[in-house]
């Protein structure tokens, strides 16, 4: 049996199709869920991976160079950073490290197993923007500055146990957050081991050196036991079933000013499906912001953006003159003054004179 | 969701049309042209312990657009009388 419809009909059928498709499609989800994770819920999926392998991340992976092998004396730690710039706006909700000695390298031509001793840090920082990121230069993790949780629990980001790091820590945000498409974040992780002055542990790179009390700042040496090339890397994860600022699903209440309470015997359901169907969020809005903030300084449009914003700085500033003595200034200031009383009275007059002859 | 669509679909195409912008460095003008007006301000700020620059602005900004007004209104008149059935 053939479909047989006037084809202006037959255009209106196959749009309404696909576009309940297409809607279909926006709510499928399929679920993640995180191994040995029981308190991060279910994800929809891995949203990038990246590392040593396998890396999916648009641009390439970035090693802090300068805090590698810092010693202060008292901890050894190590950064590692990652470069995230997501093609699409992209929710992320958890992040999970994978860290993973390599029991094979040698410590100076000495065959040596990971560490046994010391208490062990693993921390995540995240800064926006720049060609690097923020805590790379000798950046020391401190207790007092975590902004993540870790669903692992027994490995506290704060507080850390005496053990030795996992081959996997998951962290999970306290609540999602948006990373706007063709933004730059940098995923940072920081490993450090506060027990033990040389324990030997990830940042175990280079000798002490007794003479400056430090380990200067250089590249990871041969003899580590982090094998960069294959045994560490970071996953991002979204979370929508949380439901929280989902693209696709009804803005706060808050938002649109109606308070929440169903009346009747169908509640506030036509009011709030024509929110849903038309109201936009503020994340869709906002996105538009940012565009013009990632290209108002590329060229061709940057070269009017700087001149504008240098002509901004025209005004009167401050003076680097002043008056020798308060005479001068007993003549300057009404002189001031009756300029400012000429200027206006001569508008004044202009006006006059103008509306008298204003032929329309 | 039709207008987060709708938005979403937009923002692509905005996007894709810049992208060739964005891998391009960012402008920046010669420093001597931040330092002249830098110099240019402390040259009016030094005017204006005599001479009122911000009244001297405020006069010539209403002359010019109190002009402007009277231009614009003979402008769309002159428009209007293009019109076969107005006079």
């Amino acid at each position: 049996m053939s479909l047989t419809l006037p084809k202006n009909k037959k255009l209106l059928f196959y749009f309404a199709f696909g576009l309940a498709g297409f809607l279909l499609a926006l709510t499928t989800k399929a679920y993640y869920t995180i191994e040995g994770c029981p308190d991060c819920g279910a994800y929809t999926g891995v949203v990038v991976t990246t590392g040593g392998t396998g890396d999916l991340m648009l641009d390439t992976d970035f090693v802090s160079s300068a805090s590698f092998g810092y010693n202060d004396g008292v901890t050894d730690y190590w950064n590692i950073a990652e470069r995230f710039v997501p093609f699409i706006d992209t929710r992320v909700c958890a992040v999970r490290a994978k860290i993973q000695y390599d029991p094979a390298q040698t410590d100076n031509g000495t065959a040596c197993n990971p560490p046994t001793t010391g208490e062990q840090q693993i921390r995540l920082q995240i800064s926006t923007g720049g060609s690097f990121p923020s805590y790379s230069t000798n950046y020391h993790p401190t207790a007092g500055t975590a902004n993540i949780s870790t669903c692992v629990s027994d490995i506290d980001p704060i507080a850390p146990p005496s053990q030795q790091v996992p081959a996997f820590v998951w962290f999970q945000f306290s609540s999602c957050w948006t990373a706007y498409a063709w933004q730059t974040y940098w995923f940072e992780f920081s490993l450090r081991n506060t027990g033990y002055q040389q324990a030997k542990f990830v940042a175990y790179q280079t000798a002490y050196n007794n003479s400056v009390g430090a380990v200067a700042f250089g590249q990871i040496a041969t003899n580590s036991w982090l094998n960069l090339d294959n045994n560490w890397s970071f996953e991002i994860i979204n979370n929508l079933s949380q439901g929280e600022n989902e693209p696709f699903l009804p803005p706060a209440t808050s938002s649109y000013g109606f308070t929440d309470k169903d009346f009747g015997l169908l509640g506030n359901m036509f009011r709030d499906v024509i929110v849903w169907l038309f109201f936009p969020d503020q994340a869709n809005l906002e996105r538009f912001g940012n565009l013009w903030d990632t290209i108002r300084l590329k060229p061709p449009i940057g070269y009017f953006t700087a001149a504008k914003d240098e002509l901004a700085l025209v005004g009167v500033g401050t003076a680097n003159i002043a008056f020798d003595t308060t005479a001068a200034a007993g003549i300057i200031t009404p002189l001031r003054t009756g300029i400012i009383v000429i200027l206006w009275v001569l508008f004044a007059f202009w006006i006059f004179h103008r509306l008298r002859n204003l032929d329309l | 969701m039709i207008t987060n669509a709708l938005l979403l679909a937009g923002y692509g195409i905005i996007s894709l049309l810049l992208t060739p912008l964005k891998v391009l460095a960012d402008v920046s003008l010669d420093s001597n042209i931040h330092a002249s007006i830098l110099t240019a301000r402390t040259y009016l700020a030094n005017m204006n312990i005599v001479l009122p620059i911000s009244t001297i602005l405020a006069v010539f900004g209403l002359i010019i657009a109190i002009e402007t007004f009277i231009l614009l209104y003979k402008a769309v008149n002159w428009l209007i009388r293009k019109i076969p059935t107005i006079n």
